[in-house]
């Protein structure tokens, strides 16, 4: 199983993913190294959308600690979409959710994203 | 089925074989992507703090789906450690939840019995799910 990172969003503060495959320790790695390139200092709202996502192991939740702290030291935010149950039940166990903006739908997320544009840009 | 899997191989190989006994199996859904995370957090443990001293280690996963049970056994040769004894580390705040114990706290949390034997130099995990019932109150299978 492998793991595709695509750009599905981006701006100068905020960065949208889309996630395809198993985010596991075989996974996990390049999962980290292509975040850390493309998160760059100025992004405050890092976006993933999860709907392609079959399976969430530590080794991916600590990629996904790792940039919820980064968020958090920038006043920003990580934000998910489209989780399937289990993946969503992962995140429930090691008590994530509270600290994720979650969203039921990539509509829903774009549409919060915009409007973040249109505040900062007024 | 029984599997024979190098510690330094990549976990894509175990899963595989593993989704195509569950489809033969009638297994799917939710059962199905816990077995996954199971198996990866096992196997990139045993990679990590037992494969570094050993790094031809093998070890043998058993996956039988019964009647009421689904039962995962992860065998390998070794030093006792029985990670069913080991705390998880999973506090409250977010640095604190980032580093250590999330593998062994998911393998609890998302079967209904985790177990260990130790016997002749062989460690035994055998994680379990009741097929029967959703509810972990009723949890023993046998």
């Amino acid at each position: 199983m492998s793991l595709e990172i695509s750009v599905i969003q981006q701006s100068d503060e905020a960065l949208g993913l889309r996630l395809d495959g198993a985010v596991d320790s075989d996974t996990s790695p390049e999962l980290e190294a292509q975040l850390d390139e493309m998160v760059h200092p100025a992004i405050t709202y890092l976006a993933l959308n999860m709907s392609g996502v079959s399976f969430i192991s530590s080794a991916g939740l600590r990629v996904v600690f790792k940039m919820l702290k980064k968020m958090k030291a920038r006043d920003g935010q990580l934000m998910v979409t489209e989780m399937n149950p289990g993946v969503e039940k992962v995140f429930e166990v090691v008590k994530l959710m509270p600290d994720l903006s979650v969203f039921g739908s990539s509509q829903e997320m774009d549409e919060y994203l915009t409007s973040l544009q249109n505040q900062q840009n007024s | 089925m029984k599997l024979q899997v190098k510690a330094k191989e990549p976990v894509s190989r175990v899963l595989t074989a593993v989704a195509a006994e569950l489809q033969q199996q009638g297994v799917k859904g939710t059962l199905e992507h816990d077995l996954n995370v199971i198996i990866d957090e096992i196997h990139a443990n045993l990679r990590m703090h037992v494969a570094e001293d050993n790094p031809d280690l093998n070890w043998t996963l058993l996956v039988e789906v019964g009647a009421e049970c689904l039962d995962l056994v992860v065998e390998y040769p070794g030093p006792y450690f029985d990670p069913t004894n080991a705390t998880p580390m999973l506090g409250d705040s977010l640095g604190s939840r980032a580093d250590g114990g999330m593998g062994l706290h998911l393998i609890s949390a998302l079967s209904d019995e985790f177990h260990y034997n130790y016997q002749d130099g062989i460690n035994a995990m055998i994680v379990r799910w009741n097929l029967k019932s959703d509810s972990k109150e009723n949890k023993l299978c046998r």
